[in-house]
C-alpha cells in the first residue's frame, strides 16, 4: 500500500509539472465543448432559400411571404429564371429553390389544384430530408388557409373530420440541440483525454528507459499498475467536473438527474478506459504507435456510439457491434441521467455491462503487462 | 552452495529466434568483488546482465543471484540488487530529492530511512545546491553519480552497472570509480560492464565476451600475462580479432 | 539530384518499416468509409415507440396498425397510465409515446375532431422532431382516407426534386469529410512526427551539415507523405465510386488538383507545428523533450475533434471540392 502511494505521488508531480498538461486539463474541455457543440450540430436552420416566381400574383406572393416568415428559411433571392436559380445552387448559394409556375393562381382557382416545383440540394441527405419536411409543412399550412377561405364562400358541404395531433417534446421543449450534444461531448472529453494520456504514459516510460529501472525493483505488478492508473482516474473525474461546470455555466444544460449517480457511473467507466489504455501501451513501443492505435479505436468507437447519429438507424449487424462499445453506454447514461433524471435502476443494465467491461479490460491489461520478457 | 559466491552462472543461454545472443556462459562472482564484464558492442553483455537481474528469461542454463534462481525467484533477486542502466533512467522531470524518495519508496524503505539516506547521499555527492532542481537540468556526469547512488539506496548485496561511464569526461570517470571502490569496500559486490579498457584494470577480475561467449576470465594481471600484453587494451584486441 | 533521391528513399524506408502505423494509415480511411456507407445514417428506421390508448376502439386500433406497418416505427410496448410515461422514457427503451384521448372514434364522429398527443423524448431533438413529423404524416394520410367523400379544394402539391443525391445517401456527404481528415492526418501529423523524431535522434543535424540544400531536405521529407496522401485519396474515391456508387459528375482532374493543394497546405501546417513547438523549447536539453511530447499530445488530441466537426457539419475547406464532385 505504501509503495502505491509513492508511485501516485510521483505521477501527480509529473502530471502537474508538465506544462502541456494545463491546457489539456483546462483549455481543451472548454474549446472542445464550445467548438464541437456548435459545429457538430445537425440542426437545420437558416436554410438558404431562393425562389422563381413565374406568376407574380397575390397568391404567389402570399406563399413566398409564408417562407419569409418562417424562422427556418433565410429568403435570399428572387431569381428571374430557372437557369439562374440552378446556377446559384451549383455554386452553393442556395439550398432550396422554389419554382412557382405560371398561371399558379388561375389554376388554383379554376382547377383547385396546382403544382409547385421544389428543388433541394441533397448532398447532405439528412439535411435535405428535414428541409423537405419544412417546405411541406409550410405548403400544407398554406393549403389549410385556402380551405378555410373556401369554406366561407362556397356551399357548406359535409364537414371533414380532423385528427388533431399535439406534439409534445419532453425533456427539451425548445428542441435545443446543444442540450443533446453537450453531455455527449463531455463523454468524448473524458474518454479521449484519459485514454490518450494513460496509454501514452507507460509507453513513455518505456521510451525513456525508466520502465526498465522499475522492472528491476521488487515492486509488484499490481502495485505499479494501480499507482500508475489512479492519478489518471482522478484526472478523468476532474475533467468530468470541469466539463459539467462549463456545461452548466456556458450552455445552461439542464441537470435533472443525480450528480452522485453520474460520478458513480463515470468512476467505473474510467476504469474501462484506463484498462484499454494500459492494454495498448503493453503492445506498443513508441508513443506515436500508442497514439495511432488509440486514435484508430476511439474514432470507430465514437462513430458507433450514437453520439452523432442514432443507433436505432444502424443496420442490425452494426447494432450488435455497438453492444461491445463502452462509449455507447457512457453516452446513453450521461444523457439519461443528465437530461431525463433516470435513476439507478434505469441505468443498471448499462452499469453492469460497463463493470463487466472494466473487469475484463483490466484483467487483460494486468495479464499482458510483463516485468520479465 | 558456496556462501561466498553471490552470482553463479552455468551454461546460461539466450536466443532471439535463430540468433544466439548469449551462448552458454559460465562464471561465478564472489562477495565483495568488482567483477568487470567486458566485451565489444553487441557481444551480448547487456543481454546477459538482463537475465541476471530478472527482466529477461534465459532460454537455457542455470543461474543464481544472491542465492535465488533466475527462473523461479526473479522477484527475490530484485530485492537484493541494484541496477543502473546504460540509458540514464531517473525521472528528468523530478528533482534530485524526489527521485531518491520515489525509488526509496518503491524499494520499501521507511520514510525516516529515506530521509536519512537522501541527506547522506546529497552531502556525499555535494549536491546541496541542486537537491531541489529537476534532474533533467543537471550535467550528465552528475546524473550518472546520482543514478549510482540511487541504485545503492536500499543497500543491495550486488549492484549491476551497465556501461556506467559512457559519455562522461575522464575526471568524472575517475570520481565514479572512487564511488565504486567505496561501495565495494563496504561489502557490496559490483558487476560492471564497460568497454573502456583502462577501467578494466580497476576490476578484481574481468571476463571478456566475444560473440556471445566468454573467451577469457581472470584477474587483469593474469590476463596480461596469459596474452603477453602490456595492458588490457591489447588483451582485448587480441581476443576480439581472434 | 542523386543524393536527393537517396534521401527520399530513406524516408520511404522509415515509413514502410513501421508497419503498425502504416496499417492504421491505410486501414483507417477504408474502415471509416465503410462505416459511413453501411452503418451510420441519420435516417429514422424502426424507432421503438409505445402506445397509451385510452379508447381502444376501432379507429385507434386501425391507426396503431398503420403505424406499426410503417417501416419507421415498431411498437415496443403499451402503456397503461399517463404516470407511466416518464418511467418508460427514463429507462430509455422508447423514443415516443402516442397518447390517444378517450372516446377517440366517438369524438371523431360527433365532433368531427379527435386528439392524439405525440410525446417524444426530445433529448435528441432532431430524432424527436422527425418522429413527430412522420407520425403526423401517417395520421394525415389516414385522415385523407376518412375524408375521401368530402371534396377538398384548393390544393398546392409540391413536387420535390432532390438534386445531386436523389437517394439521400449520407455516405456521399461523408466522403469529402473523411478525405479531408485522412489527408490532414497523413500530411500534417506524419511530417511533424517524422521531423521531431529526426531532431530528437540528432540525425537532423547530420542532414543539415550534409551538402543537401535546406530546401532539398524539406522537399525530401515532404515528398513521401504527398505520395502516401495521394494514394489514400485515390483509395477513398475509388471505394466511394465502386462500393457506394457515388456519382462523380465533376472533373476528376479538378478534384485531384484541389486535393494536392490541400495536401500541400496541410503539410505546411505540419511543418509549422513542428517549428512552433521546437522553437519554443531548447532541443539540446533532454529535459524539454517531455514538455515537447506533451505539445504533440495537444496537437494529436485535436485531430479526432476536427474530424467530427468536419464530418458532422459541412467543412468549408472542402466545400468547393464537394461542388466539383457533384455538380457540372
Amino acid at each position: 500500500m505504501k509503495t502505491i502511494l509513492y508511485i501516485i505521488q510521483k505521477e501527480f508531480k509529473q502530471i502537474f509539472r508538465n506544462k502541456g498538461m494545463l491546457p489539456i486539463i483546462f483549455v481543451l474541455p472548454l474549446l472542445q465543448l464550445v467548438i464541437l457543440s456548435n459545429a457538430a450540430t445537425f440542426e437545420v436552420k437558416n436554410i438558404k432559400f431562393g425562389y422563381i416566381d413565374n406568376d407574380h400574383t397575390s397568391t404567389s406572393r402570399a406563399l413566398i411571404e409564408k417562407f419569409n416568415a418562417s424562422t427556418y428559411f433565410d429568403v435570399l433571392t428572387d431569381f428571374p429564371s430557372e437557369n439562374i436559380g440552378s446556377a446559384a445552387m451549383l455554386q452553393g448559394e442556395v439550398d432550396v429553390l422554389l419554382e412557382i409556375p405560371r398561371h399558379f393562381e388561375r389554376d388554383l382557382q379554376k382547377e383547385k389544384r396546382t403544382n409547385l416545383g421544389v428543388t433541394i440540394n441533397a448532398i447532405d441527405g439528412a439535411a435535405a430530408g428535414v428541409e423537405n419536411v419544412y417546405v411541406t409543412q409550410i405548403v400544407q399550412n398554406f393549403n389549410q388557409h385556402l380551405k378555410v377561405d373556401l369554406m366561407q364562400i362556397s356551399d357548406k358541404q359535409v364537414q371533414p373530420v380532423a385528427i388533431e395531433t399535439i406534439p409534445l417534446f419532453w425533456y427539451n421543449e425548445t428542441l435545443n440541440y446543444k442540450t443533446f450534444m453537450v453531455p455527449g461531448i463531455l463523454v468524448l472529453l473524458v474518454t479521449m483525454i484519459t485514454l490518450f494520456l494513460s496509454g501514452m504514459n507507460i509507453v513513455r516510460e518505456k521510451e525513456i528507459g525508466t520502465l526498465e529501472q522499475i522492472n528491476v525493483t521488487p515492486i509488484k505488478k499490481s502495485q505499479f499498475i494501480i499507482g500508475k492508473l489512479f492519478p489518471f482516474w482522478v484526472l478523468g473525474l476532474g475533467l468530468l467536473t470541469i466539463g459539467l461546470i462549463i456545461a452548466k455555466l456556458i450552455f445552461d444544460v439542464p441537470m435533472v438527474g443525480s450528480l452522485v449517480l453520474m460520478y458513480f457511473y463515470t468512476s467505473i467507466y474510467i476504469l474501462v478506459v484506463l484498462g484499454i489504455g494500459l492494454f495498448i501501451s503493453n503492445f506498443t513501443e513508441t508513443q506515436q504507435q500508442a497514439m495511432f492505435i488509440a486514435w484508430f479505436f476511439t474514432v470507430i468507437f465514437i462513430l458507433m456510439s450514437g453520439l452523432f447519429t442514432p443507433i436505432e438507424s444502424m443496420p442490425e449487424w452494426a447494432q450488435i457491434i455497438t453492444e461491445f462499445n463502452p462509449i455507447k453506454y457512457f453516452v446513453e447514461v450521461m444523457r439519461m441521467v443528465m437530461l431525463k433524471g433516470s435513476g439507478f435502476m434505469d441505468i443498471l443494465p448499462q452499469l453492469l455491462k460497463t463493470l463487466l467491461y472494466a473487469v475484463i479490460m483490466n484483467g487483460l491489461a494486468v495479464w499482458s503487462y510483463r516485468k520479465t520478457n | 552452495m558456496n556462501k561466498n559466491k553471490v552470482i553463479q552462472v552455468e551454461g546460461l543461454t539466450k536466443m532471439f529466434g535463430d540468433f544466439t545472443a548469449v551462448n552458454a556462459i559460465t562464471f561465478d562472482v564472489e562477495k565483495g568483488e568488482i567483477f568487470g564484464f567486458l566485451g565489444a558492442n553487441g557481444a551480448g553483455k547487456t543481454t546477459a546482465m538482463k537475465m541476471l537481474i530478472g527482466i529477461s528469461k534465459p532460454t537455457s542454463g542455470n543461474a543464481t543471484v544472491a542465492g535465488f534462481d533466475v527462473y523461479t525467484n526473479a522477484e527475490d533477486i530484485k530485492k537484493n540488487i541494484g541496477y543502473m542502466s546504460q540509458k540514464f533512467a531517473l525521472y528528468d522531470d523530478l528533482t534530485v530529492k524526489e527521485n531518491i524518495t520515489f525509488f526509496g519508496g518503491i524499494y520499501g524503505l521507511s520514510r525516516a530511512k529515506i530521509k536519512e539516506k537522501s541527506n547522506e547521499l546529497i552531502e556525499e555527492l555535494g549536491l546541496q545546491d541542486v537537491a531541489n532542481q529537476l534532474v533533467g537540468s543537471l550535467p550528465l556526469g552528475w546524473k550518472q553519480k546520482i543514478s549510482f547512488s540511487v541504485a545503492l539506496l536500499h543497500d543491495p548485496k550486488i549492484v549491476f552497472l551497465d556501461e556506467p561511464t559512457g559519455g562522461v569526461d575522464p575526471i568524472t570517470r575517475r570520481q565514479f570509480w572512487e564511488m565504486i571502490y567505496k561501495a565495494a569496500n563496504q561489502g557490496t559486490t559490483i558487476f560492471v560492464t564497460t568497454h573502456y579498457m583502462d577501467e578494466a584494470e580497476y576490476c578484481d577480475r574481468v571476463s571478456i565476451m566475444v560473440n556471445g561467449k566468454i573467451e577469457a576470465l581472470d584477474t587483469p594481471k593474469k590476463l596480461k600475462e596469459q596474452f603477453k600484453a602490456a595492458n588490457m587494451n591489447d588483451v582485448f584486441l587480441k581476443l576480439a580479432r581472434g | 539530384m542523386k543524393r536527393f533521391i537517396g534521401f527520399i528513399k530513406k524516408e520511404f524506408y522509415h515509413i514502410f518499416r513501421d508497419r503498425r502505423s502504416l496499417f492504421i494509415l491505410f486501414g483507417m480511411p477504408i474502415v471509416q468509409i465503410l462505416l459511413f456507407g453501411f452503418a451510420i445514417t441519420n435516417e429514422i428506421n424502426n424507432v421503438d415507440i409505445a402506445i397509451l390508448d385510452h379508447s381502444k376502439d376501432a379507429t385507434t386500433t386501425e391507426i396503431i396498425n398503420k403505424i406499426s406497418a410503417s417501416k419507421y416505427f415498431s411498437i415496443k410496448q403499451m402503456v397503461a397510465r399517463e404516470a407511466d410515461i416518464a418511467s418508460v422514457f427514463e429507462k430509455g427503451h422508447v423514443k415516443a409515446v402516442l397518447n390517444f384521448e378517450k372516446d377517440f372514434s366517438q369524438n371523431l364522429i360527433k365532433e368531427h375532431k379527435a386528439t392524439v398527443q405525440i410525446i417524444t423524448d426530445a433529448t435528441d431533438p432532431n430524432t424527436a422532431n422527425t418522429i413527430s413529423n412522420y407520425v403526423n404524416a401517417i395520421l394525415q394520410q389516414y385522415q385523407k382516407q376518412l375524408n375521401k367523400d368530402v371534396a377538398i379544394s384548393y390544393q398546392i402539391v409540391p413536387e420535390t426534386r432532390m438534386v445531386y443525391n436523389p437517394e439521400l445517401k449520407s455516405v456521399y456527404m461523408f466522403v469529402p469529410g473523411v478525405m479531408t481528415i485522412i489527408l490532414m492526418l497523413v500530411s500534417a501529423m506524419m511530417t511533424s512526427i517524422s521531423i521531431t523524431r529526426e531532431k530528437e535522434m540528432g540525425t537532423m543535424e547530420i542532414l543539415l551539415v550534409s551538402p543537401l540544400k535546406p530546401f532539398q531536405v524539406i522537399v525530401g521529407k515532404v515528398f513521401p507523405y504527398i505520395f502516401l496522401s495521394i494514394i489514400n485519396a485515390v483509395v477513398i474515391v475509388v471505394l466511394s465510386i465502386y462500393v457506394f456508387g457515388m456519382p462523380v459528375q465533376g472533373s476528376l482532374f479538378l478534384l485531384a488538383l484541389e486535393s494536392i493543394l490541400f495536401i500541400i497546405s496541410a503539410l505546411a501546417l505540419g511543418h509549422f507545428n513542428f517549428n512552433h513547438f521546437s522553437n519554443a523549447t531548447n532541443r539540446d536539453d533532454d529535459f524539454f523533450n517531455g514538455i515537447d511530447a506533451s505539445c504533440d499530445i495537444v496537437v494529436w488530441l485535436y485531430f479526432p475533434y476536427f474530424e467530427h466537426a468536419v464530418t458532422a457539419s459541412n467543412h468549408q475547406q472542402y466545400h468547393s471540392c464537394q461542388m466539383v464532385h457533384y455538380h457540372h
